[in-house]
């Protein structure tokens, strides 16, 4: 899952530094707490750099009629300088700007700004024009910036997006990008039951395309929504269970997948689950009981008091004597 | 050799160069270094531009006060 979030963290990086910036691959090694903090001392650096000239064009806007400031916006300054001049613009009068240009527009000046600078801006955007803007991001692909406004923008505002954004592989992928884990539960508290198996069935799509940011978001909830969204991936026909256990092997994903099994606690899911593993090659159960020893798994308590064809059975047997030695020592 | 490098990273940035790209060696610095000011100088480079053209929209009878405080001469 770091992998992921630290090619996020590198798109974010490029996005601020602009096109030129297409080979920053001599950071790939670097950790992401430290890329984090790259992105967010050289936002600082662009912000600040010209501050003075960008403060002199905010002040200019105050003195045109908003019309004008918006085609000037538009037409003279573009998304870039538009992004950065948000913040420092009195909030009415961005807000009033901001209402008279178009969502296409607005989309592009969204890829550059910074949304915790300009949040007063931001919520000051009427809800029909977020929405508008949201689903242009989205038709755009824009998922890194999504999920930095997801960070700021109002929960209700959220809901109301979400409501209108009806493909659960783009709402996945912006969960998986958002930072901010505690609002996200928030979030998935009001979401719609429907979304939560819409969520499973698109990140199933075009053979698991999204199941690593599926797991990588899912993981990092709190133990109620990973037993939800656990207990609907596991109570699925046993072709569909198959083909996540498939791709979460072939993808070596069981550390993100063994934290979701194990908060489930649905007897159903788990019987599901066991009778699918039973048709699995012994290859692969060695491999998830790898897994297992690594990070461990309630789930494998649970499972090992079934039953087992023979072909398994000592497989299944020898590791629950490792975890109880492990677990007596 | 490379403390060179970082200390040119920090002037660049401004403050402090997060600890963990001291681990990068001197010539990734200096891209780094060179990617930070390609997006200052094209920035300026966008806002002179912008502040030039965006008097074509303004009416004429505010230009003089807008130029004023755009410190446009």
């Amino acid at each position: 899952m770091s992998t992921l979030q630290h090619r996020a963290e590198m798109q974010r990086l490029a996005r601020l530094l602009g096109p030129h910036t297409a080979g920053l691959t001599y950071l790939e090694a670097v950790d992401l707490a430290t890329l984090k903090q790259l992105r967010e001392r050289s936002t600082a650096m662009l912000y600040d750099a010209d501050r003075e000239a960008l403060q002199r064009i905010a002040n200019a806007a105050r003195l045109l009629p908003s019309a004008i400031a918006a085609l000037i916006a538009e037409k003279a300054l573009g998304p870039l300088l538009c992004a950065r001049i948000a913040g420092l613009l009195v909030v009415d009068t961005a807000i009033d700007i901001a209402k008279r240009l178009p969502p296409p527009f607005l989309a592009q000046v969204c890829l550059e700004l910074d949304p915790r600078r300009a949040k007063a801006v931001i919520d000051g955007v009427p809800l029909a024009r977020v929405i508008a803007v949201s689903l242009e991001l989205a038709r755009r692909g824009e998922f890194i910036t999504m999920g930095r406004f997801v960070d700021i923008l109002d929960t209700e505002v959220l809901l109301a997006v979400i409501d209108k954004l009806r493909d659960n592989g783009a709402l996945l992928q912006i969960a998986f990008f958002a930072e901010d884990r505690v609002r996200l539960n928030r979030i998935i508290e009001r979401l719609p039951a429907p979304r939560f198996g819409g969520i499973i069935d698109a990140a199933l799509e075009n053979d698991g395309e999204l199941w690593p940011e599926a797991l990588g978001l899912i993981t990092e909830l709190n133990v109620r929504w990973r037993r939800r969204f656990g207990e609907i991936a596991l109570t699925r026909d046993a072709d569909s269970i198959a083909h996540i256990i498939a791709i979460s092997d072939a993808q070596q994903l069981w550390p993100a997948l063994l934290p979701i099994a194990d908060a489930v606690d649905n007897e159903q899911a788990v019987h599901c689950l066991h009778a699918v593993l039973r048709k699995q090659k012994p290859a692969l159960l060695k491999r998830m009981l790898a897994a297992v020893d690594v990070h461990g798994s309630r789930m494998l308590d649970k499972l090992a008091e079934l039953d087992w064809p023979a072909t398994l059975r000592a497989t299944m047997a020898a590791a629950a004597n490792t975890r109880q030695a492990s677990a007596l020592r | 050799m490379k403390n060179r490098e970082l200390q040119e990273l920090e002037r660049v940035l401004g403050e402090a160069v997060p600890a963990g790209l001291s681990a990068l060696d001197p010539a990734s610095i200096k891209k780094l270094c060179g990617a930070l000011q390609h997006a200052r100088k094209a920035q300026r480079a966008q806002m002179a531009a912008a502040t030039e053209s965006s008097l074509q929209h303004v009416p004429f009878l505010l230009r003089g006060a807008v130029k004023k405080v755009l410190g446009i001469k």
